[in-house]
């Protein structure tokens, strides 16, 4: 049953057949196969949706629509050039460094690349910079997204996988740290080695400015990280508090978005998150079928068995996700694989919240590797390019990043410091 | 007959779309109340979860019959990509034949599932059964057959706009 599952699963893919229909298909062929019930099929999908942590995917994905319509990315972009715009290569920098900010109020990267490369993306063409390399730039930087919280790679690992969501969130900060850091030293570095980017600093705010402007946009990932560690709401409340914040600083602060915006953006959010949740209906039903007949147990086994140490399996889940991410969507892959392959990691003694980490950095790095690659897909998108002329100019940043995931995956206090700090008790 | 069909399709798509956003809304509304209830009034409201986690399982089914429609479900399309045009069109009918098997199977036993959750009430909300929310599945999977077919009949990718 197993075997005929995973193939008509894998055949659906490669027929373009959409990741939840696949899923759906494969799961309808299993129960067949084994004559169980039809009606676990509908019982499973709508048991898979029907959790509450669940309802954080559609709200952050509001939240940060409203924030992008609500003027919020153009402030950020200002308020980080005024911290390092100034340097040569400034430009490039304040590029990472708004995508690390914009990250902590959105949890989506495409969203990020969408709302801060239709600001920057063009700045950086004005400045002298290769279109390809600013679109390059653009789809890494954005991968922030997902790695620093809040962040809906992370909330679907947590649901999945029966993770402390807050525990996730908080563990995203290292490597998010590491990741923008090495970002920009690399930046500067090319930047001065290929002699760009010397008038980056023209125009630059003084930074009081730009803090006051960008104020109750920097405001927000206080009272939804500040409200979730401090222990005023859950995650998936700080949610909704997000969605309230956004709508009350665009509508009355800003007055950037209209009420004629207002359905637009529920449109939008509606349809990104009815996507996601589709598909996690399905890999519900799927996850169920497969742990009944006992596979992520046998799964397991086999991988203790052929790479006998935590230091080797992490080298091969690393390897298998890098694979798997250039080819299936970060969400997708994570609901599938997280309750696979979670459970094995805890054999070999990793913490889950660190397993959850490796997974989403190593899965967002799939965002910016061809052929699949949304990031890429919505750089070249706003840069008006096509999807060959970027790759030369990736081939560093996917080496960044790489190195990144490396130092997160067999360096745990990375990820896990701040975690025991918070929740020592 | 082409075009007659597409704009009645136009039709009940929005109005799918329209229910989805009103559900979206509800939910976030009723999120901002159970914190409100909790700290301003100190009276922590048990349904107001219950209905959240329903009200968003409504805007999932009938968000998806846009996403059909719109080509918007997350997609591996290497091959697509790769394939001259007589073969996306033989391709568009596979992708066509599938949703609606799966789609079939959900407004059957959708159905039948929700007939039987009739006698169940929903916990927390007891005066409300359970039939409100399992139907979310039979009708949001009826609107999406109308999505499937428009699709096919008029293609649209849409894919990269819902991606995460």
């Amino acid at each position: 049953m197993t075997a005929v599952m995973i193939s008509t699963m894998v055949l659906c893919f490669a027929l373009t057949i959409s990741v939840a229909v696949s899923i759906g298909l494969a799961s309808v062929l299993g129960i067949q196969a084994s004559n169980a019930n039809m009606l676990i099929s509908v019982k499973e999908m709508f048991g898979a949706i029907n959790k509450f942590p669940l309802a954080a995917i559609p709200f952050f994905i509001l939240a940060g629509n409203l924030m992008e319509t609500g003027g919020i990315s153009r402030r950020l972009v200002d308020f980080a050039k005024s911290i390092v715009g100034g340097v040569q290569g400034g430009l490039p920098m304040t590029c990472v460094l708004t995508c690390m900010i914009f990250a902590a109020v959105s949890g989506s990267s495409v969203a990020t690349t969408f709302a801060i490369g239709a600001i920057l993306i063009p700045a950086l063409i004005k400045h002298g910079y290769p279109t390809s390399y600013a679109a390059a730039l653009q789809a890494t930087s954005a991968e922030l997204g997902v790695i620093i919280p809040p962040s809906i790679p992370m909330i679907l690992y947590g649901v999945s996988a029966e993770v402390s969501i807050g525990e996730l969130f908080i563990a995203g900060f290292g490597p998010g740290i590491l990741i923008s850091g090495a970002l920009m030293l690399f930046v500067w570095a090319y930047c001065k080695y290929k002699g760009w980017g010397k008038h980056d600093g023209d125009g630059r705010m003084p930074f009081g400015r730009a803090l006051l402007k960008a104020g109750w946009a920097l405001l927000m990932p206080v009272i939804i990280l500040g409200g979730i560690y401090g222990g005023i709401f859950t995650p998936t409340e700080a949610s909704a508090v997000a969605v309230f914040y956004a709508l009350v600083v665009g509508m009355l602060i800003y007055r950037e978005i209209g009420i004629k915006d207002l359905y637009a953006v529920l449109r939008k959010s509606a349809l990104s998150s009815a996507v996601i949740m589709f598909i996690i209906a399905n890999a519900g039903l799927f996850a169920f079928l497969i742990t009944r007949a006992g596979v992520p147990d046998a799964i397991g086994h086999w991988l203790q068995e052929v790479l006998k140490s935590p230091a080797y399996f992490l080298l091969g889940v690393n390897a298998a996700l890098f694979v798997i991410g250039m080819f299936i969507e970060t969400s997708a892959a994570i609901i599938v694989l997280g309750p696979i392959l979670a459970p094995v990691a805890a054999h070999f003694g990793i913490d889950p919240v660190h397993f959850g980490l490796i997974m989403v950095v190593n899965l967002a790095l799939g965002m910016i590797t061809p052929p699949f690659g949304v990031n890429l897909f919505a750089a070249c998108t706003v840069a008006r390019i096509s999807l060959d002329r970027i790759v030369g100019h990736l081939l560093p940043f996917v080496c960044v990043i790489l190195a990144c995931l490396m130092v997160i995956t067999y360096v745990p206090s990375l990820s896990l410091f701040l975690r025991d700090l918070v929740y020592a008790r | 007959m082409k075009s007659l069909f597409l704009s009645c399709e136009r039709w009940s798509s929005a109005i799918a779309m329209g229910g989805a956003c009103a559900m979206l809304a509800l939910a976030a509304t009723l999120g901002m109340f159970q914190i409100l209830m909790r700290f301003v009034f100190e009276e922590p409201a048990e349904w107001t979860e219950v209905l959240i986690r329903f009200s968003l399982i409504w805007m999932v089914f009938l968000a998806i019959p846009m996403a059909f429609r719109q080509g918007a479900m997350v997609s591996v399309d290497v091959l697509y990509r790769w394939s001259p045009p007589r073969l996306r069109r033989v391709l568009d009918w596979v992708v066509c034949l599938a949703a609606l098997a799966l789609i079939a199977i959900i407004v059957w036993w959708g159905w039948d599932y929700a007939r039987r959750g009739g006698v169940q009430s929903m916990a927390g909300l007891e005066s409300v059964s359970m039939f409100w929310a399992y139907l979310a599945m039979p009708v949001g999977g009826l609107f999406s057959v109308l999505g499937i077919v428009g699709n096919l009949i008029d293609p649209q990718r849409h894919e990269l706009e819902t991606a995460q």
